[in-house]
């Protein structure tokens, strides 16, 4: 088997949090978790990490913020958007920013993992 | 009590206390909506207080103007003026001699230059011959009601959201334990998570409704505006409930027209899907059919069934929000009652007109009628004199 795949996690809900890294590690992924925008983007600055998992409502750089220059200096990493916002001019505007996918709550786990598969390949 | 209230009590309007000018003068100018009375050319004749404290324009400044002379300035909502067109409810009321059908809210100017929404009736009013010498028009400032109406919505949106994030692991919960990624679980526990997996569905159904009510009650709502394929939209509607038609032993009977039209195709066709979404649920013999026609500039949708039906008591309320027509408890529980509160709202905000006819027993007729173009405000063809 290939080495394991690292996702960052930024999820301010700690049971939500708690979910997804759980899932994700029993799916064979390595999860490192951010509580918020900020430590998100630092994490992902000084960390190797394969994916993002980023969550929309966070309190102070909210998700779209931290996809902008997730983006700007690392075009090419894959980030999954999580939000309660169902929109459709929600989830262009995420898609128009550069993410990989735009799941709604509330989304299934195994959904996300498709997701991560799909745009990590395998 | 005033002595007019009396009267007025005692023996409601007779002739001769009509026939008192002044009276009826004291009447219109004491009403707390804002009445305005013009002539034939239009030229405003009587103002009343309401009118100049809603407006800031004393009767004195207005009178003998015309009303389209800058004063009242009525837009629709985007902003487009009515004012001396077919569009103006008081020209079109004097036009026809018909009385406007219910209330329109339109923009209003104010002396200082801010606009207000108010809700306009109009009439026309009529000489001895019953010519037409003038009209009277009827306005409510809701200004402060639509600003009501959009904090709740946008409170009912914020709590909805925030209801989505707990939904979320629960659900996310209970699936990855139902699909082993916790371990072994025996057939009872098995059978009661699967139940609280499908109670979080349903919560997450009620949410997703909630959403769209709170969505098409904001007053500002606008419908985005292109061109519409409408065969297509009902085609997708159709191909969307066949399946679950197709298990009951249902067929879906589609007749087109090749209409095209303006209007929103997302919410035209979440508009139809929840009528047909009903049609489907609510029946269990027989068939669904949905029938489009094009006539005198508008589209009319006829989406029928041979369901349970609906109480005639019940007709009234079946648009309301939350409101279930009773059905013997046996689909108690089911649905949350928004879906036909939101066909409604889209409907209305397409400038339509939605009508149900049905009879307990006897399956229901849900008819749509859409203008093919926006501004298309006149009269539903079916709904005209004589035809």
């Amino acid at each position: 088997m290939s080495e394991s795949k690292r996702v960052l996690v930024a999820e301010d809900e700690a049971r939500l949090a708690r979910m997804i890294a759980f899932k994700l590690a029993r799916e064979g992924f390595e999860v490192i978790a951010a509580n918020d925008g900020g430590e998100a983007l630092e994490l992902c600055m000084n960390r190797d990490v394969d994916a993002v998992v980023l969550d929309v409502m966070m309190p102070a750089m909210d998700g779209f913020q931290v996809l902008k220059r997730i983006k700007a200096y690392k075009p090419n990493l894959p980030v999954i958007m999580l939000s309660a916002r169902s929109q459709e001019k929600d989830i262009n505007y995420g898609l128009e920013l550069g993410a990989s996918c735009y799941l709604t709550k509330p989304f299934r786990p195994t959904e996300l993992v498709e997701c991560l598969r799909r745009q990590l390949g395998g | 009590m005033s002595r007019l209230e009396e009267k007025i009590i005692g023996h409601a309007l007779d002739g001769s206390f009509l026939g008192n000018p002044e009276n009826l003068e004291s009447v219109l100018l004491g009403i707390n909506d804002g009445v305005y009375l013009v002539d034939r050319d239009r030229r405003i004749v009587f103002w009343n207080c309401a009118c100049e404290e809603i407006t800031g324009y004393a009767a004195g400044e207005v009178l003998g103007r015309p009303c389209s002379d800058n004063i009242l300035k009525h837009t629709d909502r985007q902003g487009n003026s009515l004012c001396e067109s077919e569009l103006c409810p008081l020209y079109r009321s004097m036009l026809t001699g018909a009385a406007g059908e219910e209330p329109l809210t339109v923009l209003a100017l104010k002396k200082d230059g801010s606009r207000l929404a108010v809700e306009v009736s109009v009439a026309p009013l009529r000489g001895e011959g019953g010519e037409i010498v003038g009209g009277v028009e009827v306005f409510r400032d809701v200004t402060r009601k639509n600003e009501l109406e959009e904090a709740r919505a946008s409170f009912l949106s914020g709590v909805t959201h925030e209801l989505k994030t707990p939904l979320t692991v629960i659900r996310g919960n209970l699936e990855m334990i139902l699909e082993g990624d916790t371990g072994e679980i025996n057939p009872t526990q098995r059978s009661f998570l699967s139940d609280n997996l499908e109670e979080a569905k349903r919560l997450e159904k009620l949410i997703n409704d909630l959403l769209d009510l709170a969505r098409y009650e904001t007053v500002e709502f606008s419908i985005e505006y292109q061109a519409v394929d409408l065969d297509k939209v009902l085609e997708r509607v159709a191909r969307n409930f066949l399946d679950e038609a197709e298990r009951k032993g249902l067929e879906i009977e589609l007749r087109l027209s090749h209409i095209r039209m303006f209007g929103d195709p997302d919410r035209l066709y979440q508009a139809f899907a929840n009528l047909l979404s009903n049609a489907v649920k609510y029946t269990e013999a027989g068939g669904i059919s949905v029938e489009a026609a094009a006539k005198k500039g508008w589209a009319v949708v006829r989406v029928k069934d041979s369901g349970v039906g609906i109480d005639e008591g019940e007709l009234p309320r079946i648009f309301e929000p939350f409101y279930r027509a009773h059905d013997g408890g046996k689909r108690a529980g089911e649905g949350s009652g928004m879906g036909l509160a939101i066909v409604r709202r889209i409907v209305d905000s397409h400038g339509g007109k939605l009508k149900v006819e049905s009879k307990r027993g006897e399956g229901s007729l849900f008819t749509v009628y859409l203008p093919l173009t926006p501004l298309d405000r006149t009269i539903p063809p079916e709904e005209e004199k004589g035809s």
